[in-house]
C-alpha cells in the first residue's frame, strides 16, 4: 500500500519534472534570439563578427547605443512609431467592434455572406495590393503624411474576426434582460459587451500594436521624409550590401524592442485569456 | 529705407527659393556609403546653389524597386533612381530619358566598355555606372606570401594550407572559403570563354564545355574548403581560412574581422582558361523622361556628370570601396598616391577593368535565382554537373525565354 503510494507520487513527480524539463528547453529556444540580440548589442564590431561567434561579450561596448542611436533619427523615429502604432491601434479596436458586434449579435440580411466576403479578402497577399493602395494614396494626396500611415490599417478584418468569436460566447439572454430594462443597441455594446470582452480587446489592441510597430515595407513606400518615418526603416540602416553591422544593428533592435516587451508584460495575463477563449492559437 | 529692403528681399527670395530647381534621387545607399554620396552631394549643391538635390533613402534594393514600379504607374517618379540592368530591361525601358546625345563621348570613352554595354537598352543609352564592385581574391599574406595567379595554382595553395592535425576529417584550418551563390558560378565560367544566351536570347547555353569546366574547377576547390551560405569575412579574419574569393565591397568588413589578428591584401581574381574577368555586380543610375520637366532633367544631368566627374569619382570610389571606373581618374596621381597608403585597392583597381557584365534580360533576376540553384545542387551532391546544367538550361528556357 505505502510502497504503491510511494510508486505513484514518484511517477507523478517525475511526470512533473520532465513536463517542466521540456517547457524549460522550449523557452531557451524562445529566448536564445533575444539573448543573442542582447549579448551582440554590446560586442565590439570585431567580436560581433567572430568566428566561431562568443556567447558572451568580452567587454561590455555600451558606445553601440551611443553609435546606433546617432546612426540615423531616431527619436524621431521612435516618436512616429508610438503615434502610429497607438492610433491605429485604438481606432482598430474601435471600428472592429462596432464591426464584429453587428457579425455576433445583430441579424440583417446577408450577414453570413458579408462575413465571409470579409474573412476571404484576408487571403489576399498584402504584396498584390501594394500598387493599386500607393495610387489610391497618391490620388487622395495623403502621400508623406502620417493619415497614409494610420487611416488604411484602422479597419482590419482579422480584428473583426477575432472579436465577432468572442462575441458569440456572451450569452443572448443578457441582451434580452438589458433590452426589458429599456437598453439600447449601443449602450449594450459600450457597458456589457465591451467591459465582459477585455482579454479580447487588449489582444487585439496587442497584435494591432505589435503589426504597426513592426510595418516596414508600407512606412517605406508611402512616405520620402525622414520625418514620417518609423522604428523599423531606421534599422534597416545598418543592414549594408557585403555585410550587416550586427553590433549596432542589434543595439537599434534592442531599443526598438523594449516598448514592445514592456506593453506585453503589463498586459500578459489579458493577452493569454484573449487567446485561449478566442480559439486562436 | 524700405524700399531697398524690399527689393534685397525680393532678389533674396529668387536667388534662394524661387529660381532653384528641386531634384529627387531615390537610391538604397545606407550607413558609410550613403554618408560619402550626401557629403558629394551636398559639394555638389554648392557649386549649382540653382540645384536642389533631395536623396531619398528607399531601403534595399527590392523595396527600391517596388517602390519605382508604384510610383512609375501612378506617374509620379522621382528625377533619378539607381537601376539594376534588368529592372530596366523589364519595366522602364520607356520611361527613361535616353542619354546618347547628353553624354560627352571623351566620358564614355573613359569608363570600360563591357561596364557601358550593360547601360544599353535596344540600343540606347539609358543608364550609366554608378555603384560597382567586382569580385577579388582576399588572401592571408601571413599565410600565402604569392597569391595565386591561375585555377590550378588557386587549387594547389588550397590544398596545402588545409590542416587537418588532429586528423578527425574535420580541418583546423582550410585553404579557402565557398559560398554559394550564382556569381561564384557565372565567374568562372566566363574565364572559361562560357557565353549564357544564343545570340536571339531564346536558347541558355550553361550546358557547355565552359560550365562544366566551372563546376568541376569548384567542386575541386570545395574539397579543401570551409563551405558555408553566410559571409566570409568573419571567418578569414580569424585566420579560419587562408583565402577566399568576394565583393570588394567586403573589404570593409574583412579589415574589421582581421584587425589585430591576421594580415591580408587582395588580389585580382586567378586566370581561367580564357581570362581572369569579374562580374561587375551594381547598379547604375538613370534619369526619368516620365513626368518631370526639362529644367528637372537638366538639374539631374548635370548632376549624375558630376558624380562621374574624375573629382567626386574618386570620392566616392574611396568613401566607399566601390571600384574606380574611369581610366583618367585612376591614372591621376591623386589616385596612385591613395593606392600607396591602400595596397589593398591596388588589385581592386586593376580587376576593374577586367570585367564582364550579365545580358541585359527582363528576367535575369529569376534566371540567375535557377543559376544559384544549379550551383548549390552540384556542390551539395545532389546533381552531376552534366545533370544540373542541362537541369538548368531546360528551366530558363523553359520558364524564361520562351
Amino acid at each position: 500500500m505505502f510502497l504503491n503510494a510511494l510508486f505513484t507520487g514518484l511517477l507523478r513527480g517525475l511526470k512533473r519534472v520532465s513536463l517542466y524539463l521540456m517547457l524549460l528547453a522550449v523557452m531557451a529556444v524562445m529566448l536564445l534570439p533575444f539573448f543573442w540580440t542582447i549579448t551582440t548589442s554590446f560586442k565590439s564590431p570585431a567580436e560581433a563578427q567572430s568566428y566561431p561567434p562568443t556567447w558572451i561579450p568580452k567587454q561590455l561596448r555600451w558606445q553601440n547605443y551611443v553609435e546606433a542611436w546617432n546612426a540615423a533619427p531616431f527619436g524621431r523615429y521612435f516618436l512616429n512609431s508610438l503615434f502610429v502604432a497607438t492610433t491605429t491601434a485604438i481606432g482598430g479596436v474601435i471600428t472592429s467592434v462596432l464591426a464584429a458586434y453587428a457579425f455576433a449579435k445583430m441579424n440583417f440580411f446577408g450577414k453570413n455572406f458579408l462575413f465571409y466576403l470579409l474573412v476571404g479578402t484576408m487571403m489576399i497577399p498584402g504584396q498584390m495590393l501594394l500598387v493599386p493602395n500607393y495610387l489610391t494614396i497618391i490620388r487622395l494626396r495623403w502621400y508623406d503624411t502620417y493619415q497614409a500611415l494610420i487611416i488604411p490599417w484602422i479597419a482590419n478584418v482579422f480584428g473583426i474576426f477575432l472579436l465577432r468569436q468572442f462575441f458569440r460566447t456572451i450569452p443572448d439572454e443578457l441582451w434580452d434582460s438589458a433590452q426589458i430594462d429599456g437598453c439600447s443597441r449601443f449602450r449594450f455594446l459600450w457597458q456589457f459587451v465591451v467591459p465582459l470582452s477585455r482579454p479580447a480587446l487588449v489582444t487585439l489592441f496587442l497584435f494591432r500594436f505589435i503589426g504597426s510597430w513592426n510595418a516596414f515595407l508600407w512606412v517605406l513606400i508611402m512616405t520620402s521624409r525622414e520625418e514620417m518615418r518609423t522604428l523599423p526603416v531606421g534599422l534597416y540602416y545598418f543592414i549594408g550590401e557585403a555585410g550587416t553591422d550586427y553590433h549596432l544593428l542589434t543595439a537599434a533592435a534592442t531599443f526598438a524592442m523594449m516598448p514592445i516587451i514592456f506593453l506585453f508584460l503589463i498586459a500578459q495575463r489579458q493577452f493569454i485569456q484573449g487567446v485561449a477563449r478566442t480559439g486562436i492559437k | 529705407m524700405r524700399k531697398t529692403i524690399g527689393v534685397l528681399a525680393f532678389l533674396l527670395i529668387g536667388v534662394l527659393g524661387l529660381g532653384q530647381v528641386e531634384i529627387e534621387f531615390w537610391h538604397a545607399m545606407r550607413g558609410g556609403h550613403l554618408e560619402t554620396l550626401e557629403a558629394i552631394t551636398a559639394e555638389f549643391m554648392e557649386k549649382n546653389p540653382d540645384i536642389v538635390v533631395k536623396l531619398v533613402g528607399q531601403g534595399g534594393y527590392g523595396d527600391l524597386n517596388t517602390k519605382l514600379i508604384a510610383a512609375a504607374a501612378a506617374m509620379q517618379p522621382p528625377t533619378l533612381a539607381q537601376f539594376y540592368a534588368d529592372w530596366v530591361a523589364a519595366a522602364y525601358k520607356d520611361a527613361l530619358l535616353p542619354l546618347d546625345d547628353l553624354v560627352p563621348p571623351e566620358i564614355l570613352a573613359d569608363i570600360p566598355e563591357k561596364l557601358l554595354q550593360a547601360c544599353y537598352f535596344d540600343g540606347k543609352l539609358l543608364t550609366l555606372p554608378f555603384n560597382k564592385s567586382t569580385l577579388i581574391l582576399f588572401y592571408n599574406t601571413d599565410l600565402v606570401p604569392e597569391p595565386p595567379t591561375t585555377w590550378e595554382e588557386l587549387i594547389e595553395m588550397a590544398r596545402n594550407l588545409t590542416v587537418d592535425e588532429d586528423g578527425d576529417g574535420t580541418p583546423e584550418r582550410y585553404g579557402f572559403g565557398l559560398r554559394p551563390y550564382p556569381e561564384m558560378f557565372t565567374t568562372p565560367f566566363w574565364q572559361a570563354g562560357g557565353r549564357f544566351f544564343s545570340e536571339d536570347m531564346t536558347e541558355s547555353l550553361l550546358y557547355s564545355e565552359p560550365g562544366l569546366a566551372a563546376l568541376n574547377f569548384l567542386l575541386e576547390l570545395k574539397a579543401t574548403s570551409l563551405y558555408q551560405t553566410g559571409y566570409l569575412s568573419g571567418p578569414f579574419g580569424s585566420g579560419k581560412i587562408a583565402m577566399y574569393i568576394g565583393s570588394v565591397a567586403g573589404i570593409p568588413y574583412v579589415a574589421r574581422a582581421a584587425e589585430g589578428k591576421v594580415n591580408w591584401n587582395t588580389a585580382v581574381l586567378p586566370k581561367g582558361p580564357v581570362n581572369n574577368d569579374s562580374i561587375y555586380m551594381g547598379t547604375d543610375v538613370g534619369i526619368f523622361a516620365l513626368n518631370t520637366d526639362a529644367a528637372q532633367r537638366e538639374a539631374a544631368l548635370k548632376y549624375v556628370l558630376y558624380l562621374l566627374s574624375p573629382e567626386a569619382h574618386m570620392a566616392w570610389a574611396k568613401g566607399t570601396g566601390y571600384i574606380p571606373f574611369r581610366k583618367s581618374a585612376i591614372a591621376s596621381e591623386e589616385w596612385k598616391a591613395y593606392m600607396a597608403e591602400h595596397p589593398e585597392r591596388v588589385a581592386v583597381t586593376e580587376q576593374a577593368f577586367h570585367g564582364f557584365t550579365y545580358p541585359n534580360h527582363p528576367k535575369w533576376y529569376s534566371i540567375r535565382g535557377v543559376i544559384g540553384d544549379m550551383l548549390e545542387a552540384v556542390l551539395l551532391g545532389d546533381m552531376t554537373p552534366e545533370e544540373a546544367l542541362q537541369w538548368a538550361d531546360e528551366t530558363i528556357e523553359e520558364e524564361y525565354l520562351k
